[in-house]
């Protein structure tokens, strides 16, 4: 199901994390040592970086870094096969779900409630559809797309600790929207745990541990939305960043029918091409991100509010815009 | 048993026994199983930087390798071993181990070996040949179909359907292994990480079923997906150049936005619902004869586009139409048919204004026609006056036919294996006639002893086919450790698959374990191990030259059997408890230097199998009689003979001795009887059995029978 999409997101650049060479050429000369390991997860690539460790250290954080990125792989991906959330989808029921696949639906009722259904993890179905027609190079009718967009509404699906389940046949839900955030966040507090001071944190969605080498803060890279592996600039990353993008799976050239979708009328909302989030976590972030996109600038930025975060973003026409917090420094 | 068991030939037969004991521990020593070896240490010095080795894979082993880039690290490779994916065994019955890394884009990286049991790469021609050949993937695409010719051969033209790279002469059966593990291997991994779908084998591409048709109109083809349209208007086009530098470069889209772009349509035309109904039976037909078994596509369009440009030459390949299938090309040409094709398009499509093509797609090309495939046509736009920069945007159009107007080829793993048979037509037939003679003539004994000078020369000619033909063109020298990869296969832990790498080999093998069950271990030992007949030049040599024979006392013929099985002992031990020195020890066999390898080796080994040959000439057939380890594992399983095909006769042994004599193997008893596990089917006793000037009992009988008739006419005067 998610092999051309797993395929297109490899592809592309892996977390431009560290951002500028810079610090890493400096790091490295003077003598405060960074260790990276990048990997594929979560359909995307994702990088751990962690400093001020030696060698042997370095290795074994890295290694708890990414045992939890594959924990988590296990709960709430997508494509992985044997999965929790396959197994929820296929059967549309699951008992004694993971506490991490309900944190993440905790964050997903908290931002969907917010948003006033802008953001609704229930559009599973409605993406598979659509994926269905264009890998066949077509695209459904109003009509028949009908069917789908019938399937969702989070209002339809229920959750505590003895099981998750749906109240209609066929209904089935996406994370994707919060699984690399939270696996930020969840990746910060094992090397925290650890006794890591330092950490760049990059699963698909960014978060520091402590400030970067030499006391300086780590720095963000944020993606340009139409040209591949290019920057718009940087970002100091002192809490959690998450970027959603029209651009990271679409379905037609000009990136109107993309893979973030609007619950409420089953398409690609038309606004922004690219919108970064900066909030305390990284699962909120991620959500806040998507569900930014979905509901435009002036909607979006209420909603920011509710959660203390900020965000910047290029709208589809090119526009520049931005919440008063956003650091903006070396950006455009 | 025959077999006369004096205190020493049971020892013999024990000793076999033992071996044969042994060869049973190999195999369950060698049952360990094969992994991958490699961890992250290792990997970061096989990729050091700029590479930087990522983290292994969740579900498979293996491990992506990411370039540093300016601003992150970029996916450069999937990095693994072959091991882990196509562990197909080598001639040494392990399977090698490579280390392959492929490009997102499924271009090969990288290929090394990481250890390797092949024989001939082993010693005789060494590792480098085989490291330079691995070298040769690097640039590579798996996309591509990767031959191996022939050194020399190779066509400098390449393409991006075929790839040509240079084998190893004296190794053709190892380096094709070695291809096929590379490519199998990294398909596998291509499948599950670079969202290849299933590939592209000839051998498994479906074929039309000719009795499915039924008429249907061209709406009705339509509708079912028989055939597919594309039409594009001017502004469609635009919205594809915009942002680009082609955007805005084509007046007449502007003025005329809604206005038809290209109008195209595509089917499969030799699929026979399809063909018929579009281009009427006879025209089909005709059609049909001249394809030669190719499939086609038609493809007419009409609008502003077109793919015919003036420039255009018949019969070639169309730059502004592409085909592929299961992300690869397909390789197609226009067809130049030039019959006016009266097709049945809506009334709204101008065919006379139309350019209408037959594509055939190459056989080779390995299209199936029952899988997806993608048409796709290109529009090019260009800025600039003198050195204009072209900019073109691809249109697609999705084309599948359903399943059930196929016969659908076997699901197997699909080893290329038919394609080696294919390639050795020639050895395998030659050695089929030959191995059909041998039998013919054996199972005719006593016609083919009739002539001692007929049979002499039948015999050395036949040993000169099994020395130059069988050994050193066919290469289908046995050798004992062919024989640990069979015991391996047989155990279950190998496969006998390799076996179907190199069929001469093979069907020597079937040769000779059916010999041995009719006639012993001497219808291989005598006839068809081309070292043997080598031993037997060298001993008809030392005749003509009249070398003095030097003879072991009579009372060492019974011990003298036993070292060879000593031999073979220490090979199995070795095999067991220190299996990499197993090759080693093997070199016992002079066959790789002999015969493999035709003497082209170090100093030392041909110097030990030129006096294993020398000594032989002074003591016939030394290497074979006391020393060599396959002739031993084969004497310990001739117990399943089961035809005592040498005749006896009654005086055999009491009292005559002329065969006991005159045996240049010692396998016959003093008594008469045959010691089969020696014997090496030379015949010599045979004809001395069947012929009345030497066989002692009928020259006695003669001469009593003449004794007998002068009585008479001495009583008659």
């Amino acid at each position: 199901m998610t092999s051309n999409r797993r395929q297109m997101l490899r592809l592309a650049l892996v977390g431009a994390g560290l951002g500028a060479s810079g610090v890493w050429a400096a790091s490295q000369r003077r003598g405060e040592k960074l260790f990276r390991r990048p990997g594929l997860a979560f359909d995307t690539g994702v990088a751990l970086t962690v400093a001020g460790l030696d060698k042997s250290e370095a290795e074994a954080a890295l290694d708890a870094g990414f045992a939890e990125i594959r924990r988590l792989e296990r709960i709430v991906g997508l494509s992985t096969s044997g999965s929790d959330i396959r197994r929820l989808n296929a059967e549309g029921f699951l008992a004694k779900p993971d506490p991490a696949m309900l944190e993440m639906l905790a964050v997903a009722e908290d931002v969907h409630r917010a948003s006033g259904g802008a953001f609704d993890v229930t559009v599973q179905p409605l993406w598979i559809f659509y994926d269905s027609f264009a890998k066949r190079g077509a695209w459904p009718t109003n009509e028949e797309a009908a069917p789908a967009r019938a399937l969702i509404g989070q209002n339809f699906m229920r959750f505590d600790e003895n099981a998750v389940s749906f109240d209609q046949p066929g209904m089935g839900i996406t994370l994707n929207s919060l699984t690399h955030g939270y696996a930020a966040d969840r990746v910060a507090k094992v090397l925290a745990d650890l006794g890591v001071r330092r950490a760049f944190v990059d699963t698909g969605e960014m978060e520091a541990v402590g400030r970067g080498p030499h006391d300086r803060d780590w720095t963000a890279a944020v993606k340009h939305p139409r040209q591949p592996d290019a920057m718009l600039g940087t970002a100091p990353l002192t809490r959690a960043m998450a970027t959603a993008g029209d651009y990271a799976y679409t379905w037609s050239a000009d990136y109107s029918r993309n893979h973030i979708l609007d619950p409420r009328t089953g398409f690609s909302p038309a606004s922004f091409a690219t919108v970064v989030v900066i909030a305390q976590r990284a699962v909120v972030a991620d959500a806040l991100s998507t569900a930014v996109s979905v509901l435009g600038p002036d909607e979006g930025a209420k909603l920011l509010k509710n959660f203390d975060a900020e965000a910047y973003g290029i709208t589809k026409t090119g526009n520049v815009w931005s919440t008063p917090g956003f650091p903006r420094d070396h950006l455009a | 048993m025959p077999e006369t068991r004096t205190g020493l030939s049971g020892l013999s037969v024990a000793l076999a026994r033992l071996s044969a004991l042994l060869a049973m521990l190999v195999c369950f020593f060698a049952a360990q199983a094969v992994a991958s070896t490699l961890d992250r240490g290792a990997m970061e010095k096989l990729f050091p930087e700029p590479f930087r080795v990522g983290e292994r894979d969740a579900a498979l082993p293996i491990w992506p390798i990411f370039r540093q880039s300016y601003n992150g690290d970029v996916l450069a490779a999937y990095a693994f071993e072959s091991i882990d994916f196509e562990p197909i065994p080598g001639f040494s019955g392990t399977p090698l181990d490579l280390l392959i890394a492929i490009k997102p884009s499924g271009e090969l990286l990288d290929v090394r070996v990481l250890s390797q049991h092949e024989p001939v790469f082993v010693d005789g021609l060494g590792p480098d040949p085989l490291m330079n050949f691995v070298k040769q993937y690097a640039g590579k695409s798996i996309k591509q179909s990767i031959k191996i010719v022939a050194p020399g051969t190779r066509d400098p033209r390449s393409d991006s359907v075929a790839a040509e790279i240079d084998g190893v002469a004296k190794a053709t059966a190892s380096v094709r292994i070695i291809n096929e593990t590379v490519i199998e291997s990294a398909l596998q991994v291509a499948r599950a990480r670079l969202g290849f779908s299933r590939g592209r084998d000839p051998n498994r591409v479906a074929h039309a079923k000719e009795d499915v048709f039924e008429p249907l109109t061209f709406e009705q083809m339509l509708d079912r997906g028989y055939i597919r349209h594309l039409r594009l208007t001017n502004a469609e086009v635009e919205v594809a150049f915009k942002g680009s530098d082609g955007e805005g470069l084509d007046p007449q889209a502007r003025a005329d936005p809604k206005g038809l772009f290209a109008d195209v349509y595509i089917a499969e035309v030799d699929v026979p619902i399809v063909g018929r109904n579009l281009l009427g039976d006879k025209n089909w037909r005709k059609l049909m004869d001249q394809l030669d078994g190719a499939p086609a596509m038609l493809v007419v369009s009409t609008g502003r586009w077109t793919f015919m440009p003036e420039s255009f030459v018949p019969g070639a390949t169309p730059d502004f139409i592409a085909l592929s299938q299961a992300d690869a090309p397909v390789a197609w040409r226009d067809f130049v048919w030039r019959d006016r094709l009266d097709l049945p398009v809506p009334k709204d499509f101008d065919l006379a204004q139309a350019d209408e093509a037959i594509m055939r797609i190459a056989p080779q090309a390995a299209f199936d026609p029952a899988s997806p495939s993608i048409f796709s046509i290109r529009v090019l736009r260009e800025k600039g006056q003198i050195y204009p920069e072209r900019i073109t945007r691809d249109f697609t159009l999705a084309y599948s036919l359903p399943k059930n107007l196929f016969i659908l080829p076997p699901d197997d793993s699909g080893l290329g294996i038919g394609s080696i048979w294919k390639s050795r037509v020639r050895d395998i037939s030659i050695l089929a006639a030959g191995l059909i003679v041998l039998a013919v003539a054996l199972a005719r004994q006593q016609a083919l002893v009739r002539s001692p000078r007929g049979f002499q020369i039948f015999r050395l000619a036949y040993l000169a086919f099994t020395l130059v033909f069988i050994g050193w063109i066919a290469q289908a020298q046995l050798s004992i450790v062919w024989l640990f990869g069979l015991i391996k296969a047989i155990k279950g832990e190998g496969s006998f698959v390799f076996f179907l790498w190199d069929p001469p080999t093979l069907m020597v093998t079937l040769f000779a374990l059916a010999a041995l069950f009719i006639w012993g271990r001497g219808t291989f030992c005598g006839w068809l191990c081309p070292f043997g007949a080598l031993q037997e030049f060298a001993g008809e040599i030392a005749r003509l030259l009249r070398l003095r024979q030097i003879g072991l006392p009579q009372r060492y013929e019974h011990l003298s059997r036993i070292p060879k099985f000593l031999v073979l002992a220490v090979i199995l031990i070795t095999a067991v408890f220190f299996s990499n020195q197993a090759e080693k020890v093997a070199e016992v066999e002079p066959f790789k230097t002999s015969i493999t390898l035709i003497f082209m080796r170090s100093a030392p080994f041909v110097l030990y199998a030129v006096a294993l040959l020398i000594v032989g000439m002074f003591h016939y057939k030394f290497f074979c009689r006391y020393l060599c380890p396959l002739g031993a594992s084969l004497a310990a399983l001739s117990f399943v003979r089961w035809w005592k095909w040498i005749p006896r006769r009654r005086e055999c042994g009491a009292p005559c001795q002329m065969c006991r004599v005159k045996c240049r193997y010692g396998a016959i008893e003093r008594s008469g009887e045959i010691v089969y596990s020696e014997c090496f089917q030379c015949m010599d006793c045979v004809v001395i059995h069947d012929s009345p000037q030497k066989c002692v009992p009928l020259v006695l009988e003669q001469k009593r029978a003449r004794r007998r008739e002068r009585q008479k006419l001495e009583a008659a005067q």
